[in-house]
């Protein structure tokens, strides 16, 4: 998890990856520069130190050199010394026991002590005898006796000066040099031979110089054998094998050079080998590389030092220069990241002139725009809304109005006012179409033109009569290419103009007038919403014309039908014997033909009349009574009365409500009664009709038929004379004549069609 | 993103181990060895060449052999043996570099020789000093491994030599007087005269004469008149085969009857320089006309390689082989220490010239024979046991 944050703030922080950039472009040459300045001065210092090294291994090959052969020269001499000549012969010659030996032992012995003394840099003086090489005298007495047959340094000895290379003396015990050298006696006779044994101890001294190499510094020798010449300084248990370097293999293989290498303690060093090959010797200088190359060191931690304050210098302009290149972008960052969250006042700063700031600029730019788009949209979906919830109220409001007239005046005052229009007004097209008659304009000035009746020619040149013949909305504004000229001197304000066609159920029934003061009030956009309103109010337009006339149709409805039923009641009323009962007291009888004021008045007022009431209603009646009419779909029945003779009686409304309740419900049952009768009336004439059919059916002859017919019929009439004839109308009497006389024969009045049908034929 | 992290955390930890792997290798890896190195120091120029070229025969031998079978059994592995062989000239101080070369530069695990007591015992302290194992065949001077922890040897030790021929002197040829004539110079000589000179004057004897002279003389007249004239039954000549046969013939010159008696150095003397010497008996470490079975076998191989028979300079160089031979695959391993301890636990060993016992030194108690020159040539007359 900790990577990922670590990546995602790499990848999103532009000051962080500016920063390592510079750093990186910083940090390279600058370790480039470090590392070739620290390994150019490393190489320079290794050269020197080579030079220093090899030019000490060269002087100090000279001192051996010059150390082996004054060492060479003075054993020479001493072989030489007058004392020497003078006891050497009888030293090496006389028998051990005789006194001449013994004297020149003495005397001769004596002198070795002292020289030994003075001359540090011998190990050992001594004599041997020219046969066996046996060790007559030394200054170690431990040696004398031995012999020295096989000895290099005797076997040599004796023909001449010789000096034996570095070897391990076994007698001795330690490495040493020996030179050795024929000693004569006075008569010039070889009796022996001298030998020294060199201290290589003293020798090494000379090595041992470390001023000039630093206190690491070092030179030694090592024999061809990888034996350490002076054991004393590095003794002779340390080292079982030999002491090896690369230096010292180097060397032994007869190598002079220089190199860097681990020196025989394992310590790094730079050395220089030579190897001596008349001593058979390599000598080595070496120096610890660790002090050797302290001053590179050194150097490298200067450059460390340098590197890193320049580390620290370069980090703080990076992160300066990297917040400088950054910030603009960053804040610009910001800016587009609140107008992404919605906050479109969001404006990027512009801090510089370069690249950044352009783009800030145009960044900002762009949010403006973005802004005023945005901001614009929202202002022209307002308007829309309004337009649309302008529209929707003028459609509700249409809706509920039926009456045209007051619909189409309510539609010109609301759709002037909702939509703020300097005025509206709404034209129809007449039973012809030939002209949009103006029905409904809001203000004075519709008025006005109301007054004058005004109208236009379907598709004239006027902006209604195109858009009514061409079905089509068209708006005429005074600005830009199209400008119209509006010089209507009763609307002298309109800038704008829209006609739109009222078009209901497929049909143009009119066309709408809005005029704004207001220049290019409108647009396409407008045409839509006022036309959606158009539609609607269209609608409701013509919708209140169906209504108007089914009102009409049903109110003819209505009034055949009441015609009817005065009719049938008054048929009924007619064939009754009895038209009404009364009630006095436990008594209930029949009422006679008198029909009383009072309930002519009320089925006149068609109302219930109160007489002698607290409310004096009806002032001059005798009693305290109450007349309601039997209503039955607006036609009077009959009326329902109540008289309270013993005094005044309060009608309450409750009562009167009650009353009328059950006059109404007494309506319908009479209407059911009186239906009833005449269905069952109407039931007994097709009974009838049907008997008298199967009556005639029963028979195959005409003239029987025709009999049964009178007869039954006759009977069922009871009608004392009938008449039934055949024949073809033109043989009988005229359309007409017969038409009356069937009429005649039936008084209940029911259509002719029943007769017709059943009748089969005359 | 957590199999990302786990991926850089294996990362570091892989970098992390490799470095520890880098730190860690290195010397303690030991690398099995491919070859034991073997050193030889022979005087193969100098006054005693015929020891050296025995000693160089002997180990060639041995060595091919070994080789041939596939090498030395270390630890399952057969591995070979290189030879350096170095001379030393008979001289001491090249005795000490030889040893100081092998050991130093030759990196040798273990040196065979030098034979010659005077240059053994200064090699022997080279060796002993850097811890490499020596085993000298033919030295019998007791200062060659006396103190010593890496040095061994295949021939018995003066002492019981110088023993044996007095013994063989007073007893065997009932003499009471002897005469002795050795090189002073010469370690060897000079040991063996002194114990011959010691037991005889112990058990009873007289040396009537006990002459010396330094290696390289050539002119015995003045000792060799002194030992006529001392009344010697028995002259003991402890000399090498170089010197011997005119020692014999200037005394049989001088007119000197005693019996010349001689010890192992006569050992390379030529059937040419047996004449000189017929009739006299030495010790010696073996004898070819008594070998066993195993002797028999060796002496065979030796004739059909070099077609001479074998000395005993080179029956116990071939022994000294055996016996390193032995040391390593009794330990399974090659290095300096394992060899010493291979070494230093062999109790017996039965190698061509006789059944060795050690005992807790790097000498052997081990017989002597006794040859007699017999119309020139030597022959079994006696076994001395210790």
């Amino acid at each position: 998890m900790e990577g990922d944050i670590v990546m995602r703030f790499w990848a999103r922080s532009l000051t962080t990856r500016l920063l390592l950039y510079f750093l990186l472009l910083a940090l390279v040459p600058l370790s480039i520069v470090g590392y070739v300045a620290y390994n150019r001065s490393q190489d320079a210092l290794k050269e020197r130190l080579f030079k220093h090294l090899t030019t000490t291994a060269i002087l100090k090959e000279d001192e051996i050199r010059r150390w082996v052969v004054d060492e060479t020269k003075s054993t020479r001499l001493l072989a030489q010394t007058p004392v020497i000549r003078r006891y050497v012969g009888p030293l090496l010659t006389a028998p051990e026991t005789s006194a001449d030996f013994l004297t020149a032992y003495k005397a001769i012995g004596d002198y070795l002590a002292v020289a030994l003394t003075e001359e540090p840099d011998l190990l050992e003086i001594f004599f041997l005898t020219d046969v066996g090489g046996k060790v007559v005298l030394s200054t170690n007495k431990e040696h004398e006796g031995e012999y020295n047959v096989t000895s290099t340094y005797f076997t040599e000895g004796r023909k001449g000066t010789y000096v034996q290379n570095v070897y391990f003396s076994v007698p001795l015990g330690k490495t040493t040099m020996t030179i050795a050298t024929p000693v004569e006696d006075e008569n010039g006779q070889r009796v022996g031979v001298l030998g020294v044994h060199l201290n290589l101890d003293r020798m090494d001294e000379l090595m041992i110089e470390k001023g000039a190499l630093g206190t690491t510094g070092e030179t030694y020798l090592v024999d061809k054998y990888n034996v350490f010449v002076s054991q004393a300084r590095f003794g002779s248990e340390a080292f079982p094998r030999g002491v090896h370097t690369e230096g010292i293999d180097a060397a032994l293989a007869g190598n002079n050079g220089t190199g860097l290498y681990e020196n025989y303690q394992g310590v790094p060093v730079v050395g220089a080998y030579r190897w001596m090959d008349d001593l058979e010797l390599a000598l080595l200088a070496e120096t610890e590389q660790k002090q050797a190359f302290a001053p590179v060191r050194q150097l490298g931690r200067v450059i460390s030092l340098v590197s890193l304050g320049l580390v620290i210098g370069s980090t703080i302009i990076a992160h300066t220069m990297a917040r400088q290149i950054s910030g603009p972008v960053v804040v610009i960052t910001k800016a587009a990241a609140e107008i992404a969250g919605g906050d479109l006042t969001q404006r990027a700063p512009v801090l510089t002139k370069d690249e950044i700031g352009i783009l800030a600029q145009a960044f900002n730019d762009m949010a403006s725009q973005l802004q005023e788009l945005i901001t614009g949209l929202e202002q022209r979906v307002a308007d829309r809304t309004r337009g649309l919830q302008a529209a929707a109220e003028v459609s509700y409001a249409t809706t509920s109005v039926l009456d045209r007239d007051e619909l189409l005046r309510q539609v010109v005052e609301l759709v002037r006012e909702r939509f703020h229009l300097y005025y509206v007004g709404l034209f129809l097209l007449d039973e012809e179409r030939q002209f949009a008659v103006l029905h409904a304009g809001t203000g004075e000035a519709g008025r006005e033109m109301l007054a004058q009746g005004h109208k236009l020619p379907v598709g004239g040149t006027s902006m209604i009569g195109w858009c009514v013949a061409k079905g089509q909305a068209r708006i005429a504004l005074d600005v830009g290419e199209e400008a119209v000229r509006f010089d209507n001197p009763v609307l002298p304000e309109t800038r704008s103009e829209m006609a739109l066609p009222l078009r209901s159920r497929g049909r143009v029934i009119g066309a709408m007038t809005v005029q704004s003061a207001e220049e290019a009030a409108f647009d396409e956009a407008d045409i839509a919403v006022m036309q959606t309103m158009a539609d609607q109010v269209a609608v409701a337009i013509d919708n209140a014309r169906l209504f108007a006339e089914t009102q009409a149709a049903l109110e003819k409805v209505e009034a055949a039908y009441q015609h009817y039923l005065g009719q049938a009641w008054t048929e009924y009323t007619c064939r009754r014997m009895v038209s009404g009962y009364k009630q006095m007291g436990e008594r209930i009888e029949p009422l006679g033909d008198e029909v009383l004021p009072e309930v002519q008045r009320a089925m006149a007022a068609q109302r219930p009349l109160v007489w002698g009431g607290d409310d004096g209603a009806e002032e001059e009646a005798p009693s305290s009574a109450l007349v309601v009419p039997i209503m039955l779909r607006g036609q009077p029945l009959g009326a329902l009365g109540f008289e309270e003779p013993a005094g005044k009686r309060q009608w309450s409304e409750e009562d009167i409500a009650l009353v009328e309740e059950i006059a109404e419900q007494l309506a319908l049952a009479a209407d059911n009664l009186r239906l009833l009768d005449e269905t069952e009336h109407r039931a007994t004439r097709e009974r009838l009709i049907a008997e008298l059919t199967t009556h005639m059916r029963q028979t195959l002859d005409v003239d029987t038929v025709l009999q049964t017919a009178v007869r039954d019929i006759g009977e069922t009439l009871g009608l004392s004379e009938l008449v039934v004839r055949i024949g073809t109308a033109q043989e009988l009497v005229p359309q007409s004549s017969a038409d009356t006389a069937l009429r005649a024969v039936h008084p209940d009045g029911a259509p002719p069609v029943t007769g017709d049908s059943d009748g089969g034929g005359e | 993103m957590n199999k990302k992290a786990s991926a850089i955390r294996a990362l570091w930890l892989a970098s992390l181990i490799g470095l520890l792997l880098l730190a860690g290798c290195g010397p303690e890896k030991e690398e099995p060895i491919t070859q034991v190195r073997v050193g030889v120091i022979a005087p193969l120029t100098g006054s005693i060449p015929v020891v050296g070229q025995s000693t160089k025969n002997a180990a060639e031998l041995a060595v091919k052999e070994v080789n041939d079978a596939g090498g030395v059994n270390i630890d399952g592995r057969k591995v070979k043996i290189e030879l350096f062989i170095e001379d030393n000239q008979d001289k001491e101080e090249s005795a000490v570099s030889a040893a100081q070369k092998l050991i130093n530069q030759r990196n040798v695990v273990a040196i065979i020789g030098p034979q010659a007591s005077r240059n053994a015992i200064p090699a022997s302290n080279i060796a002993e000093n850097a811890r490499i194992p020596m085993i000298s065949p033919w030295s019998t001077n007791p200062e060659t491994t006396a103190g010593k922890k890496y040095v061994f040897r295949v021939a018995f030790i003066d002492p019981f030599q110088g023993r044996v021929m007095a013994r063989f002197a007073l007893e065997e040829l009932e003499a009471s007087k002897a005469a002795v004539l050795y090189d002073v110079a010469s370690a060897y000589n000079k040991g063996i005269a002194e114990i011959f000179k010691r037991v005889f004057e112990e058990a009873g004897g007289q040396v009537v004469a006990f002459e010396s002279y330094t290696t390289g003389e050539e002119d015995f007249t003045t000792q060799l008149t002194a030992i006529k004239n001392s009344g010697a039954q028995v002259l003991f000549l402890p000399n090498y085969y170089n010197e011997v046969p005119l020692q014999a013939q200037q005394a049989r010159e001088l007119g000197v009857k005693a019996v010349i008696i001689g010890s192992d150095s006569w050992g390379q003397l030529t059937p040419e320089d047996m004449a000189e010497v017929e009739g006299s008996f030495f010790s010696t470490h073996y004898a070819p006309d008594i070998a066993s079975e195993v002797a028999q076998e060796f002496i065979n191989k030796y004739k059909t390689a070099y077609g001479e028979p074998p000395d005993d300079v080179a029956a116990l160089t071939y022994d000294a082989f055996g016996m390193l031979f032995q040391a390593i695959e009794s330990q399974g391993k090659a290095d300096p220490e394992s060899i010493r301890n291979g070494l230093a636990s062999i109790s017996q060993y039965e190698g061509v010239t006789g059944t060795m016992e050690y005992k807790g030194t790097g000498d052997p108690v081990k017989s002597a024979v006794i040859l007699r020159i017999d119309n020139g040539k030597a022959r079994f007359y006696k076994l001395a046991s210790p």
